[in-house]
């Protein structure tokens, strides 16, 4: 390292750099269609080597197990696997009673894209996602992003040629309204960053620890569950965390909506909500423990009881 | 040296938590007054200006870490590095 040093004053440096860092503050707002693109191809080169050496370093142990160990293992995922085929036959069925009851209530819904995340939290700066398709494979601004069926997680923000920026609704700062099953209210939620969302809600209503979140603006499925519940009998306020079943910082795949999210009524947010909780009610109850009589009219008269 | 740590900062911008890198922008200001700290946080901000309403939260701090090393530096009794 060079050994010369000189000494300046400290005053020309300061408006040095606040006159610098204005600049390219000025350029980064002004210019920002003009670079986008050169920085979103480098940006997303570090993100796909990043992924691709984590996804590396999982894959790697598998090729030195040995054959005994391996062959446990396919036995012991056959098992798995023929546990969850009688499970994935249940979300079959509600998958086709969720459609019936999507086309009595007119909803429709547009095919969506399956996308791989290349940069989330905490590698990622603010709570956003990065996933690996663009323009080019069709993705608009302000699509819907879903994690599995119907469990949206955020909206798409800003489209780059081979990627997309999706902006979480868990985003520090951006409200949303939802709807909490349990005390049946229509609430505002706030995003709080790292995943989770904050109801605020007054004291007396019952919220307690498990409610069931929605957010009908997204789409019809359940965001999440309240995981915390912060109530101090002299505040007015109680607060409800909530979160989602898989944290964010575990999400591999998304889908993503092709058409992009229009605003809603109360009346479509309304539908949404009752189209949920139909789904909610209903539970795979094995034939020999269920207890239930074909509906009908009575073919005996009613009596009373002598008194 | 310099270069190394200007590297480090944008893999650190963007693989860590925002709190390391930082830490990094600091100390290269620290030493070597890094104006090149703001072309790196710039590069960040670029692409996420969408999630934080148009405010380059990255640009911005890194400027305040810059004036704060430049007034923290003669207390120190640290030179910069040429």
């Amino acid at each position: 390292m060079k050994g010369n040093y000189r000494h300046s004053s400290t005053r020309t440096h300061v408006l040095r750099i606040v006159g610098v860092g204005l600049a390219v503050v000025v350029v980064i707002i002004l210019g920002r269609s003009f670079l986008i693109g050169g920085v979103s191809t480098a940006n997303d080169s570090v993100y796909r080597s990043s992924s691709w050496l984590m996804a590396f370093k999982e894959v790697m142990p598998q090729y030195f197990k040995e054959k005994v160990e391996l062959q446990q293992q396919i036995s012991e995922l056959e098992s798995q696997l023929a546990g969850r085929r009688s499970a994935e036959r249940t979300i079959d069925r509600f998958v086709a009673e969720n459609i019936r009851l999507r086309s009595l209530l007119n909803a429709s819904s547009s095919p969506r894209v399956l996308a791989n995340i290349i940069g989330r939290p905490p590698q990622l700066p603010y709570d956003a996602l990065l996933i690996d398709i663009g323009a080019e494979q069709g993705i608009q601004e302000n699509a819907v992003v879903y994690y599995g069926r119907d469990q949206a997680v955020g909206v798409v923000v800003a489209v780059y040629p081979q990627s997309a920026l999706v902006a979480l609704i868990t985003s520090p700062g951006v409200e949303s309204s939802v709807f909490v099953i349990g005390p049946d209210i229509y609430t505002t939620a706030v995003g709080i960053g790292g995943g989770v969302l904050q109801v605020n809600v007054p004291q007396g209503v019952s919220l307690n620890q498990n409610d069931l979140v929605m957010v009908p603006a997204l789409g019809e499925g359940v965001y999440g569950q309240i995981a915390e519940v912060v109530s101090v009998p002299t505040e007015p306020v109680q607060y409800g965390f909530v979160t989602t079943d898989i944290p964010i910082q575990q999400l591999r795949n998304v889908t993503v909506s092709q058409a992009p999210q229009s605003s809603i009524s109360f009346e479509e947010a309304a539908a949404r909500v009752e189209a949920a909780q139909l789904e909610l009610l209903r539970v795979d109850v094995p034939a020999d423990v269920l207890v239930d009589v074909a509906s009908g009219t009575p073919t005996t008269t009613p009596t009373s009881t002598p008194q | 040296m310099y270069y190394l740590l200007l590297i480090a900062a944008y893999l650190t911008a963007l693989l860590l938590p925002a709190p390391v890198f930082f830490a990094i922008v600091f100390v290269v200001a620290l030493r070597f007054r890094g104006y090149a700290c703001l072309l790196v946080a710039a590069l960040v901000d670029i692409e996420f200006l969408m999630v934080t309403n148009g405010v380059p939260l990255y640009t911005v701090l890194t400027i305040l870490l810059l004036v704060g090393a430049e007034l923290i530096r003669p207390r120190l009794r640290l030179e910069v590095a040429v």
